[in-house]
């Protein structure tokens, strides 16, 4: 079986990618190791939040930024490419009844699950009220057997950090503490909390328990798992009966509002035809004429073979196994060994002292053309179908600049665009 | 040949995010099971000897959902399956024992069909099978052909002229209770050529080895083997129609049971799920592609064995190519069934409740039948919508004008 485009790898990027060349009427495969990073992080596109100080416009920045990093992937995906992507972005995650909200010009200010503040451009609607800038009255709530969120660690926190910032509007945090319903484990599965917030009965009960102990004014911060298949009808509904702003407040994995983004992602996919298929490790590649003629994932007892015009690879970086690493400190790219950049020289440390310094080992990666094609030092791309996207780029620190789902949105947007021939 | 991993070391993998209990079907309808993780790499870490942190294992339903969507490539229902066995230790319940030998049931129930279903059809016989047994009144347990595959295919004439000759391992689902699901196999195995030779063979032990019972699973395992062994050693491939039995032949004999023996090995290299072996013809050109229009919207169910083998959607890929036929790929991961879990008593209820999407989306499209490749799901999706599903060379063979579709 052939296909247009084979994507490796079902995170932001892959996804993001699949779904636009699939409804731009492609033939697409999606094959993926395992679930990706969706269900590892807080779902947020966090697009430029540090140069190293703090960004509050995005898109203001981004030339001064882009200019002093001219091999991000920014850089290679081009800024036009960045803005479509998040309009795109927001008008499909609005379709598939799971609404982003929020824009590159201006970063929203987050709670963290302990309580420090997070800037992010766009982000889920049930997200927005927690907003910290400006400051506010806010009420943080946990439940008492669910073992990731400590609200009072939380409020401290968020009211800690705030007391400091003297220029800034007051603010205050306090912690609630509820036994839910009906929910008796010891230790409290995020996704079954999140489901009993999909039923009308439990919401209510909740908001009459939390309600009489709001005080006026207060915005009401939950763990992000207010519902599972329904989040938004539920956030709204608990909002009308707690007659207060609901937000939620992403933690540890699983990532609740990285399943639901996840899944109605998957579902676009097929929806347009896509073919995914997880539990496909891709293991090596058969190249003949600088061109990549099969992927090859093993089975229960003979390899299988998948061959697409182009190859898209989104496989992540050092931590999804998308670059591996050795434990003499050799790195490789291990489907195609394509040639890596950012690789420190042998006489020079890979790493800094202090764990949230910019250590030079965490910016390896792909170095890649305008067509995103992974290219070597001479800037000759080695195999002329193969295309990388996401984490796996080099000359980006992600949790250094708060880009993550950024890199992936605007990266996996431009290799469709390069893929159906549109103008950037 | 695909190398099978030490599934035990596997679980230094785990990073513990949880992916797997996001995605298994039993932890996401009950609190009887805590997920794979716990279950899996966490609890086997304090499995020495017999010794089991609790019970909750015995309600994993052996899916395998978790170790296909695990992105660090732990072999968590492989960790489950061994762990099971262990804890089971030999002492198997007398339900366990019964239920795990379909072939024994086809052998007693079958020449009484008609007497033996009217029996099983009667709710008092049911409620007494319950209350006894253990087994769920309401479970959809298979109806005795009146007839076998095997009777049927020593009478039926071999084609004249063949390209290539294929074995055909029926397993026990075609040869007690659906042996029309047979013969769409073999006719459309022979509509494209093959020479098809039926050997006897016997169960392939899969319900025993998912029910704990390694030692007889093994016996069972061994004896398919050297019946099927002769054939390959002629060059002939195996060609099977339920995906749950050729996983085991594939991968799980050396997976789990730890057979992994240049014999089994030599079976294993030259199994083919039928499915995957006419998209391997397509694939060279030699696929006979005149079907007639099939005007129909079915939805089709992958079942979970079939997504383990690892090689793609081939039932799609074929369906795909009959004019007028529109395949909708079911998005729900389980029927719930899970080959004998869903007979059990404690077990019936989350075996309906992981089907109930399901049936649902099946429903929805509101089809006259739905296509699956394994047998247990397939009954169990009649049992969950009552519509009939067939396996996808039923489809076929209709498509083909064969007739006995």
């Amino acid at each position: 079986m052939k296909y247009d485009v084979v994507i490796v790898g079902v995170g932001l990027a892959g996804l993001t990618a699949g779904l636009r060349l699939a409804q731009a009427g492609k033939r697409v495969l999606l094959l993926a190791k395992g679930v990706g990073g969706t269900h590892l992080g807080g779902s947020a596109i966090d697009v430029l939040g540090y140069r190293p100080e703090r960004v509050e416009h995005p898109l203001a920045e981004l030339p001064d930024f882009l200019a002093a990093h001219q091999q991000h992937p920014y850089a290679r995906a081009g800024l036009p490419a960045l803005r479509a992507a998040a309009d795109w972005f927001l008008k499909l995650t609005e379709q598939l009844g799971y609404p982003f909200t929020g824009s590159l010009e201006d970063n929203y200010l987050l709670p963290t699950a302990i309580g420090t503040a997070k800037p992010s451009a766009l982000v889920p609607q049930s997200m927005a009220a927690g907003d910290l800038r400006g400051g506010g009255q806010f009420a943080i709530v946990g439940f008492r057997n669910l073992k990731d969120f400590f609200p009072a660690l939380l409020a401290d926190n968020l009211s800690r950090a705030h007391a400091g910032q003297s220029d800034q509007a007051t603010l205050t945090a306090r912690a609630e503490l509820l036994d839910p319903p009906g929910l008796t484990e010891p230790d409290l599965p995020p996704l079954d909390l999140a489901r009993a917030f999909d039923r009308a009965d439990f919401r209510a009960a909740i908001a009459a328990e939390l309600r009489p102990r709001l005080k006026p004014g207060e915005r009401v911060g939950f763990p992000a798992m207010l519902g599972l298949r329904e989040p938004l009808a539920a956030w709204q509904d608990l909002q009308a009966r707690l007659g207060a702003p609901v937000f939620e407040i992403p933690g540890l994995p699983p990532s609740v509002p990285g399943i639901r983004l996840y899944e109605r992602l998957k579902n676009a996919l097929s929806a347009a035809g896509a073919r995914l298929q997880i539990g496909f490790p891709v293991t090596e590649a058969s190249l003949a004429g600088g061109q990549c003629q099969e992927l090859v994932t093993s089975g229960a007892s003979r390899p299988y073979r998948w061959s697409g015009e182009r190859v898209v690879l989104a496989t992540g970086g050092i931590a999804s196994g998308g670059i591996q690493t050795e434990s003499d400190g050799a790195v490789r790219e291990p489907i195609f060994n394509l040639p890596l950049a950012g690789v420190p020289a042998d006489d020079t440390p890979r790493f800094r002292p202090a764990y949230f310094d910019s250590h030079p080992f965490s910016q390896v990666g792909l170095e890649v053309d305008g067509c995103l094609r992974p290219v070597d030092a001479a800037g000759r791309a080695p195999i002329a179908n193969v295309h990388a996207i996401g984490a796996m780029l080099a000359h980006a620190e992600p949790w250094r600049e708060g880009s993550g789902n950024g890199i992936s949105l605007a990266t996996g947007y431009r290799v469709s665009q390069v893929l159906l021939e549109e103008k950037p | 040949m695909i190398e099978v991993d030490d599934v035990r070391l596997t679980l230094d993998h785990c990073v513990k995010c949880n992916i797997c209990t996001t995605f298994c079907p039993v932890a996401n309808v009950t609190t009887l099971f805590p997920g794979p993780k716990y279950v899996g790499p966490q609890a086997e870490r304090y499995r020495i000897g017999d010794v089991t942190p609790d019970h909750s294992l015995d309600y994993c339903s052996g899916c395998g959902i978790c170790t296909q969507v695990c992105p660090q490539g732990v072999k968590i229902a492989e960790i489950n399956n061994k762990a099971r066995a262990k804890m089971v230790g030999g002492k198997i319940s007398l339900r366990n024992m019964l239920i795990a030998r379909p072939a024994m049931l086809g052998q007693l129930g079958m020449p009484l069909a008609p007497l033996s279903n009217f029996v099983l059809s009667l709710r008092p016989v049911r409620w007494l099978m319950e209350a006894v047994l253990g087994i769920h009144r309401d479970a959809p347990m298979p109806v005795f052909s009146w007839w076998s595959f095997q009777g049927w295919a020593r009478k039926h004439p071999a084609p004249p002229q063949t390209k290539r000759t294929v074995v055909y391992f029926h397993g026990c689902s075609a040869n007690y209770y659906e042996p029309k699901v047979g013969q769409a196999a073999v006719a459309v195995l022979e509509r494209n050529g093959c020479k098809v030779i039926i050997p006897p063979q016997g169960c392939c032990g899969l319900p025993l080895q998912s029910n704990g019972d390694y030692e007889n699973a093994r016996r069972y395992a061994k004896d398919l083997v050297s019946r099927l062994l002769p054939y390959v050693e002629q060059g002939f491939d195996i060609v099977a129609s339920s995906t749950s039995c050729s996983l085991m032949l594939k991968r799980e004999y050396r997976e789990i049971l730890d057979l992994d023996l240049p014999d089994f090995r030599r079976v294993s290299e030259h199994t083919f799920d039928i499915c995957e072996y006419l998209r391997d013809l397509y694939d060279q050109g030699e696929l006979d592609t005149h079907f007639q229009p099939v005007n129909l919207a079915v939805p089709y169910h992958a079942p979970c064995q079939q997504k383990a083998h690892g090689m793609g959607r081939p039932a799609l890929d074929l369906l795909h190519l009959i004019p007028g036929l529109q395949v909708i790929e079911m998005d729900a991961d389980c029927c719930g069934t899970a080959g004998t879990y869903g007979y059990k008593r404690e077990k019936y209820d989350i075996a309906m409740a992981v089907g109930a999407k399901l049936f649902r989306d099946i429903q929805a499209t509101k089809p006259e039948l739905s296509v699956c490749d394994s047998e247990t799901c397939r009954w169990q999706i009649v049992h969950g919508t009552h519509l009939p599903s067939l396996h996808p060379v039923e489809l076929m063979a209709r498509a083909y004008g064969l007739p006995m579709a």
